[in-house]
């Protein structure tokens, strides 16, 4: 019996190790390619054409460059706008009661539900309808409308969990309502802030279903330029974009990591 | 865009009664729920080793790892299986090592659903870490002073309170697959479709704005009817566990 469940532990460590390659090997394959500076893609890499081609081609490439400006402003209003809308949704959905609360939540937190073609195609014909035809807009409203849920999410769980003594002290010291919310409460909900801008990068940056539909010929952001290119070419361009987005997110990790720790971003209890 | 404001079923009957859409309908769901299962089945060991991790270092390491094959672009994610399953790819590579025929994988239900078990699996165990925490230590204790080994303790104790996890990520994973764009799109390679990228097609190539309307509708009620009734079993799931315990 203790050889079995010896040869058992042994199976699952196997098994484990498994899973963790297969979930890692899609990122070390895209930083192997990414220096390999031939045409096509191929394995395996060829040890004497490694080189820095294709990182060097993708920073000069117009398109590229173009869809990356027009991201990094898309999220610079994209976050602010959905941190406001979510921090304050989510303390009226946590200190107030009324008709309508359920189906409210509901409505607030179905994008997590709603495919993004859906959402995408039924803002296009909601835009279309009502003449509001600019781009760059019609994508901040998409993208506060698919990130908003984890927004809202991230900061009701960590809402729930402040003390409301501590408010209450605050305010018998003289301090009205909002300088409580803004020197008390906000700063206790700072994980869930700080979680809420991640996510908020992580999906809008990365997103391709829904901006796909709102996009034109001069405002597209980086996902889009990249999948344009893939549909013509596979070649390691695409690799090297993907590394450097993958350093953005390996920055974004860190920056979870040093101020508020991987392990309370994921909601572990130690 | 000129809409024709005339209400007509006829979108949704054309949708039905023709075979080849039924078929990318039930191929969707079909790899949506194959996704979903493996993504549980890979991402509850990965979630153990996290929860039940004995050194803060070890499961720091683990967390980051996770983290970091959770918050790899779709893109990346779709290069990286066109490299691996391409038809001269890493996979046929060991394949013709070992002397077997070249595997054809790509533009597949398979490669589809490979793509869509890469992201469901690590969205998984970063759902099923909490409820596997909850279960109390002290709880496999006792099981293991009274006399059970490992694997009774995991399949008597463990599992069995940890399923409500397991529903709340087959709902999510479920959710996620359907909802997929990029994957389908791409290691589909037009030949195999989800429903998603379909939608895609009748907006940008035939501009058949109804007919992609209808499916959009069509999409979407099968994504929240099936979250729907996820949620459904899962309340009762709790009821009955909660009951007994």
């Amino acid at each position: 019996m203790r050889l079995v469940a010896r040869l058992l532990g042994i199976l699952v460590k196997f098994y484990q190790t498994f899973i963790y390659s297969f979930l890692l090997a899609p990122l070390l394959i895209v930083i192997v390619t990414s220096f390999d500076s031939r045409n096509y893609v191929s394995f395996p890499p060829q040890i004497g054409a490694l080189s820095l081609h294709w990182y060097e081609f993708v920073v000069g490439y117009p398109t590229f460059v173009q869809g990356f400006k027009t991201s990094i402003v898309l999220e610079l209003v994209t976050i602010p706008l959905a941190i406001c809308i979510g921090v304050m949704g989510s303390f009226f959905f946590v200190r107030h009661e009324f008709r309508g609360k359920e189906f409210l939540s509901a409505a607030l937190l179905s994008p997590l539900v709603v495919p993004g073609v859906v959402i995408g195609s039924s803002l296009v014909f909601l835009f279309a309808s009502t003449g509001l035809i600019a781009s760059f807009p019609n994508l901040v409203i998409a993208h506060v409308i698919i990130t908003l849920p984890y927004v809202m999410s991230a900061c009701t769980a960590c809402l729930i969990g402040v003390d409301r003594s501590i408010e209450e002290a605050a305010m018998n010291l003289g301090a009205n309502e909002f300088q409580t919310f803004l020197r008390v409460t906000l700063p206790s909900m700072k994980a869930g802030i700080v979680a809420g801008i991640i996510f908020v990068f992580a999906i809008s940056f990365d997103d391709v279903a829904t901006s796909a539909f709102l996009t034109d010929a001069y405002t597209y952001p980086f996902s889009i330029a990249l999948v344009g290119y893939m549909r013509r070419s596979f070649d390691p361009a695409i690799a090297a974009a993907s590394v450097l987005i993958t350093l953005i997110t390996i920055a974004l990790v860190l920056a979870i990591e040093k101020t508020i720790g991987i392990e309370r971003f994921i909601g572990f209890r130690a | 865009m000129s809409v024709e404001r005339t209400f007509t079923l006829a979108n949704y009957v054309e949708f039905f009664g023709t075979a080849a859409y039924r078929e990318i309908l039930l191929a969707t769901l079909y790899m949506s729920t194959v996704a979903t299962i493996f993504g549980v089945l890979f991402g509850y060991p990965v979630a153990y080793s996290i929860a039940r991790s004995t050194s803060l270092r070890g499961r720091k390491i683990l967390l980051t790892l996770l983290l970091m094959s959770f918050l790899i672009s779709s893109i990346a994610r779709v290069y990286a299986f066109y490299v691996i399953l391409g038809r001269v790819g890493i996979l046929n590579f060991v394949v013709a090592l070992l002397g077997l025929p070249s595997l054809r994988i790509l533009n597949t239900e398979w490669a589809i659903t490979v793509g869509l078990i890469h992201f469901s699996a690590p969205l998984s165990a970063l759902t099923l870490i909490g409820p596997i925490q909850q279960v109390r230590p002290s709880l496999e204790e006792a099981a293991k002073s009274l006399g059970a080994d490992e694997l009774q303790t995991f399949t008597k104790v463990t599992l069995p309170l940890s399923i409500p996890g397991i529903v709340a990520a087959i709902s999510l994973g479920y959710t996620v697959s359907v909802s997929a764009f990029l994957t389908p799109l791409f290691l589909g390679g037009g030949i195999t479709n989800m429903m998603s990228n379909m939608i895609y097609a009748r907006f940008e190539l035939t501009t058949n704005y109804p007919f992609g309307a209808a499916l959009s509708a069509i999409l979407l009620l099968f994504s929240v009817s099936i979250a729907y009734m996820i949620n459904k079993i899962s309340q009762r799931v709790q009821a009955r566990f909660w009951r007994r315990s």
